[in-house]
């Protein structure tokens, strides 16, 4: 064959290729068009999306179901199945079937939003009674479009305070934003347009373990887009199930201990957290005031999150990890751990406690401020384990900014290595604990400060005043490191994740343990053991001093529990937090616990302190007792003076 | 050497035209709330593009005469790449075809097609003399019969239609006998029906009966096998004469087609620019392998002359299956729509096969010696 002749037969066949397939679409299109439009039209199945089972949430023990499914009817629309004749009509009729909630105009501009993916049923409404739902079956054919679907809604396990509520969160029906988020990770199958999703706390964090995967059902639909026959079933892998590191037993006997002291001293605000000082676990958590998230389950009416969200006292808010306070001489552990660490002091050195220190300008010898201490005639000589037993404010300001005018020349820590060994021990930052919303506190930086950081304000630092913020969550975490002789734990609520979904890399064969417990240390070994041993003999002498009562935390002392710990009063406008920051039993420590009420107006030796009694009562299971010969509430009957703004604090 | 006033400009404009009408209408499949398909498909399919340019580039520059001595140890590692798939790969869909590549998931038996038209030029340039002799034809079907038998393996009925295609269309070209071509013919003819039957024994190989009997009669199983066979051809029909044009619930987007970003992307297109668009596109597919057809008649040397038939077999067998199963013309089978369907490995290899018909084109000596 010539060249030539190749060629025009190679074109040739180019030209052929394409009019038999053109033949053949035009075959498909043209001449059988209307037949195949006619099926895709009369086409009566669908692929519907089918929403896994959320996971359940378990306690530590796996014996308490703190969240689980309960089933549900939602009511549902598919666009293309509402005549457009009838719309109106039909809008009404659900409107008032569903008592207005929502109305014909909200149900239209629903339907007209949706209307982009009209084969999709759309939610109208979220947990709608078994009779309503049935009403809604039997009205079938006045109603196309319209259907009742059998679903499942989230049940919270609450106590009366709801203390779990800034825990677990809620879930709620996706957003679009949620959505189209999924969409570029997952394929269709995995999330649904309508499914419900976690939207705080540990429910939103975990929720791609509680998600699961979801299935698709193949199903035969009638003219008014409801399900007659399924022809496949949806596959659906359940989510996984969480296991939390709180003891539900210990979390409503805290929860009802620390709402029962508020309500005896008229206070709504307070937190109390507990944390296992051997693998950084919380073992218990409270926030309140706290909400009831089963309102938000099925979503909640705006008017009650309206409520929620002019509620003065901020219900929806963590104080526990959101929370961000002045820690008062809670931070005296701090301030002493770093002075011992970098050898300003050590055991033996001994600062005498005035009452006062007067700092006086090296310019101008005239202008002074005084510096007082929460005891006026002062606590005398003040080594560091008495200093914190007494909760020494001029111990601690001469050890962490000097200028000590009965001591000149003598080391002293300074706000950055103080801010540096605060840092340390997880101030300032967050811990990373699996709850969304999570704050850092603030620990300053002189140097951000210049020429404006004065001795004073590491005067104030040294007593966690000032510019000095911290969570209870980090209080906690702070003590739990003392506790345990130096080692700083990753905070942990997760506890262990078992099912077979593993986020993004697929579904297990049988469901296993996704996620074991593995206690993760953060930093160790940054604050010398002997120095560790100084302050939790100082906080041991907080609580324990002999004779009885005479450290600021004497409202712990039990024999019982022989608890070590540190009060603090923080000035705050709106009145002062009291805090008690400690652990038990202190020659065997287990856990720690940090007891904080905001704006108590009172000290945290009075108001803080017996709280945290309270709670190791529970933890250890013992029976009651009163503390303070006498005393027969939480204040007790010692009035106390409170010093002034530049003063120092218990 | 080079002549860039040979360039040809058509040869990149419409390959990247459809390209880009392919990203297109992945975006918008990516958007329908049924379809299993993430915007991830088309943002990577942008990526394999602009790798797919690269090689292009890259291979334009390239002598394409110097490609010969790289040809057969490319092709040997490409098909030894086929055998670890057998044993490593990931299936999909019911065959092995994949070796994960982090980004790139590679399909070796697309590259392998692209190496075996290049192979396949060499032997058959090197031997014009002889290529009368039924010695030298059943020599050159040795490169086909490695691929053929790896990919029906797997199993991969398709892509090994494609190597045969390749090789047939190349044959011709080289001037190989019709008697032999015949002879060849009549062969598989009689084998047929007794591999039929063998077929039918290995449970490995059942799928692909199944395949061709759905094709027969997709009625005899609509929820399972027949399923696409029936749905892609009411999705193509609703488009009717002038197409759905990514109007609301249209077929496709009720997400009862599988596959729509990959085999039966055809099917969402031809519903959405109905039998008009579905003319513009085919005159599109014609004018460029037109193109290619032209490539071959220029060629200064039979080896490039084979090399750009080879390609144009390649293009046009893969894009008439892929497009006959769309249509209920051909069974289905797991072969792309060249430069639409999704799939990094298909794309790269045919935007490189362009690169290698522009190489042809810059250096074709004819010109030269007729301008010099």
């Amino acid at each position: 064959m010539r060249k030539k002749t190749k060629f025009l037969l190679l074109r040739a066949s180019v030209i052929l290729t394409f009019a038999i397939l053109a033949g053949r679409v035009w075959y498909v299109q043209v001449v059988m068009g209307s037949y195949y439009k006619q099926q895709a039209d009369t086409s009566k199945i669908r692929l519907e999306p089918v929403q896994a089972l959320r996971g359940i949430i378990y306690d530590r023990t796996g014996l308490h179901q703190l969240v689980w499914n309960a089933p549900s009817w939602n009511v549902m629309i598919v666009p293309h199945g509402v005549p457009d004749a009838q719309a109106t009509a039909i809008y009404v009729q659900l409107s008032a079937l569903l008592h207005n909630q929502p109305s014909a105009a909200q149900i239209a501009r629903i339907v007209q939003n949706n209307q982009w993916r009209a084969y999709a049923p759309v939610l109208i409404k979220r947990d709608v009674s078994p009779d309503t739902a049935m009403i809604i079956k039997q009205l079938h054919s006045q109603l196309p479009g319209i259907r009742a679907d059998p679903s499942n809604i989230r049940q919270y396990n609450q106590d009366p305070a709801f203390s779990l509520a800034h825990i677990l969160g809620y879930s709620g029906e996706i957003t679009q934003e949620e959505y189209s988020a999924a969409r570029r990770l997952y394929p269709a199958e995995h999330v649904g347009a309508t499914d419900e999703v976690g939207q705080a706390g540990v429910e939103a964090k975990m929720d791609p373990y509680l998600h699961g995967v979801n299935g698709t059902e193949e199903v035969e639909v009638d003219a008014g887009e409801r399900p007659v026959r399924v022809l496949r079933p949806g596959k659906t892998i359940p989510g996984d199930s969480v296991y939390l590191t709180i003891d539900w037993n210990l979390q409503q006997a805290m929860s009802r201990d620390l709402a029962a002291a508020l309500n005896h001293i008229g206070l709504s605000r307070g937190v109390a957290v507990v944390e296992n000082i051997h693998t950084g676990e919380i073992l218990a958590m409270v926030s309140l005031p706290s909400y009831n998230n089963n309102w938000f389950s099925g979503g909640i009416s705006a008017k009650r999150y309206a409520a929620l969200l002019h509620n003065p006292d901020q219900p929806l808010n963590d104080l526990a990890t959101a929370g961000q306070f002045p820690p008062g001489s809670t931070f005296k552990i701090i301030t002493a751990a770093a002075a011992l660490q970098t050898h300003v002091v050590d055991a033996n050195t001994t600062i005498d406690d005035t009452g006062s220190i007067r700092l006086c300008s090296v310019y101008d010898p005239s202008a002074c401020q005084v510096f007082n201490g929460w005891k006026p005639g002062g606590l005398g000589l003040m080594n560091v384990v008495s200093a914190l037993a007494h909760s020494s404010d001029i111990y601690m300001y001469t050890v962490a900014g000097g200028h000590n005018p009965m001591y000149p020349g003598a080391p002293y820590v300074g706000a950055s290595r103080l801010g540096s060994i605060a840092r340390l021990f997880g101030l300032g930052s967050l811990s990373g604990i699996d709850i969304p919303g999570e704050m850092p506190g603030n620990i300053p930086d002189p140097a951000q400060y210049k020429d404006s950081w004065h001795v004073g304000d590491t005067y104030n630092m040294g007593i966690g005043q000032g510019f000095t913020l911290a969570t209870p969550l980090q209080m906690v975490n702070a003590a739990a490191t003392i506790a345990n002789g130096g080692t700083f734990y990753q905070p942990r609520i997760i506890e262990r994740i078992t099912g077979s979904v593993v986020p993004r890399k697929g579904v297990l064969r049988s469901p296993t343990t996704i996620q074991p417990f593995v206690p993760t240390i953060i930093r160790r070994n940054f604050i010398d053991p002997g120095n560790i041993s100084l302050i939790q003999e100082g906080m041991h002498e907080s609580v324990d001093l002999q004779p009885a009562w005479s450290g600021t935390s004497y409202l712990t002392q039990d024999a019982r529990i022989d608890a070590a710990g540190k009060t603090g009063t923080a000035e705050a406008p709106g009145g002062a937090h009291a805090w008690w920051v400690g652990y038990a039993p202190f020659n065997n420590p287990q856990i720690a616990v940090t007891v904080m009420v905001p704006n108590a107006n009172s000290e945290g030796a009075y108001t803080a302190a017996p709280i945290a009694h309270k709670i190791f009562e529970d933890y250890f299971h013992l029976k009651p007792i009163m503390l303070t010969p006498g005393a027969t509430n939480w204040l007790g009957d010692v009035s106390i003076q409170l010093v002034g703004a530049a003063g120092g604090s218990q | 050497m080079k002549h860039w006033r040979n360039f040809d400009f058509q040869l990149v404009a419409l390959p990247l035209g459809l390209v880009t009408f392919g990203i297109f209408v992945l975006i918008a499949i990516s958007r329908w709330p049924t379809s299993g398909v993430t915007i991830s498909t088309p943002i990577h399919q942008a990526l394999y593009a602009v790798m797919g340019l690269g090689f292009m580039f890259l291979l334009t520059n390239f002598d394409y005469r110097l490609l010969r001595p790289f040809a057969l140890p490319l092709y040997t590692c490409i098909l030894g790449l086929l055998g670890v798939v057998l044993v490593l790969g990931h299936s999909a869909y019911g065959a092995q075809r994949w070796i994960n590549l982090g980004l790139l998931p590679l399909q070796p038996s697309e590259p392998a097609k692209l190496l075996l038209v290049i192979v396949l030029a060499k032997f058959f340039s090197e031997r014009e003399q002889r290529i009368d002799r039924a010695g030298t034809v059943a020599t050159s079907l040795l490169f086909v019969a490695v691929p053929v038998a790896l990919v029906l393996y797997q199993p991969d009925l398709g892509t090994s239609a494609v190597f045969v295609a390749i090789w047939v269309g190349m044959a011709l070209m080289a001037g190989v006998r019709l008697s032999h071509l015949a002879a060849l013919g009549a062969v598989c003819l009689a084998v047929l029906p007794i591999a039929w039957t063998l077929m039918g024994h290995v449970k490995k190989f059942a799928y692909m009966q199944d395949r061709f009997l759905i094709f027969l009669n997709p009625q005899k199983d609509p929820l399972g096998a027949g399923y696409n066979v029936i749905h892609s051809q009411i999705t193509v029909g609703s488009g009717g004469f002038l197409g759905q044009w990514f109007t609301v619930g249209t077929q496709s987007q009720l997400g009862l087609l599988r596959v729509e970003d990959k085999d039966f992307i055809f099917s969402v297109i031809a519903e959405q620019i109905g039998f008009v668009g579905v003319l513009i596109l085919f005159a599109v597919f014609v004018a460029l392998l037109m193109r290619i057809a032209r490539v071959s008649f220029m060629a200064g040397d039979s080896y490039g002359r084979l090399l750009a038939s080879g390609i144009l077999s390649m293009i046009m067998f893969q894009t008439f299956v892929n497009i006959g199963m769309n249509i209920g013309l051909m069974p289905v089978t797991g072969i792309p729509l060249p430069l639409l369907s999704y799939g990094g490995s298909s794309l790269i290899t045919t935007l490189a096969s362009f690169g290698i018909l522009q190489s042809i084109l810059l250096r074709h000596q004819k010109l030269v010696f007729a301008v010099g």
